[in-house]
């Protein structure tokens, strides 16, 4: 059996984003796959070295909230100063409580699993960021980069 | 909890209830109760890396999820799965490392 290969698209900078594209990657890297991320636009937070990830409940009807507050509360007040903080935390304590791992140990045990992740560098470029805030285990790279693994990959998946 | 914090102090004096799998059926034990999908799996596959070809490992999970995970996982070349029960809300499984490469 030769080895299969998974290729993915990281778009996303939200906490609750950040969990597709490392669950994946790492589940697949266990099961014997051979494993490349290509991390564009915002989904470059989730390769910082220091990692800050927020969930906002702006514009994301679908997002369960307690005391069913999804259901009653204004739209408007998801905007009031403050929310996304209290929404964040709260998420976290969730997944806490529910034993699911933080994504900063999921994107540890990628990289300890040799998934392989490029940084989009147009993206770095376009946006001034700085490249030593990322961790060093990446590659930077743009498209091209990902066709090189992706044009054979078995999956292929843009989140 | 209680169990737990006993256990430290003296193993023999805690009733274990019916072992699915009893101690001596493998060389390492990895216990990921508690952790939801995907880290039993992964945590698994960390420990089978440290294990020698013919070695064995017992991993006690209560993720569901671990059913499907843990199983694709011992479908890989080079392993395979033993054992695998439910006690109570607890998963055993029982892989084998069949070779190193």
């Amino acid at each position: 059996m030769s080895e299969k290969k998974l290729a993915l698209i990281a778009t996303k900078g939200t906490l609750d984003w950040a969990y597709p594209p490392f669950i994946l990657a790492s589940t697949a890297a266990a099961l014997g796959y051979n494993v490349t991320v290509f991390f564009t636009f915002y989904g470059l937070q989730l390769l910082r070295k220091d990692l800050n990830l927020k969930v906002s409940p702006l514009g994301n009807p679908g997002m369960p909230m307690p005391m069913g507050m999804d259901k009653w509360f204004p739209v408007l007040g998801t905007a009031i100063p403050g929310m996304e903080t209290m929404m964040t935390s709260m998420m976290k304590q969730k997944i806490k409580k529910k034993g699911v791992a933080t994504v900063q140990e999921l994107r540890d045990l990628c990289i300890e699993a040799e998934v392989k992740m490029i940084g989009c560098q147009m993206t770095i470029d376009l946006f001034d960021m700085k490249s030593e805030d990322f961790i060093d285990e990446i590659e930077l790279g743009g498209a091209s980069t990902f066709f090189e693994f992706a044009g054979d990959a078995d999956v292929q998946l843009l989140i | 909890m209680l169990r737990k914090v006993i256990s430290l102090f003296r193993p023999s004096a805690v009733p274990t209830p019916k072992p699915a799998v009893r101690k001596g059926d493998f060389d390492r034990e990895l216990d990921t109760r508690g952790w939801n999908c995907p880290v039993p799996v992964l945590q698994a596959k960390k420990a089978l890396s440290n294990l020698d070809a013919g070695q064995t490992l017992h991993v006690i999970t209560t993720d569901p999820g671990s059913l499907v995970n843990l199983r694709g996982l011992a479908n890989q070349p080079g392993m395979t799965l033993v054992e695998s029960s439910e006690v109570g809300d607890e998963y055993h499984f029982v892989l084998k490392k069949t070779d190193t490469t």
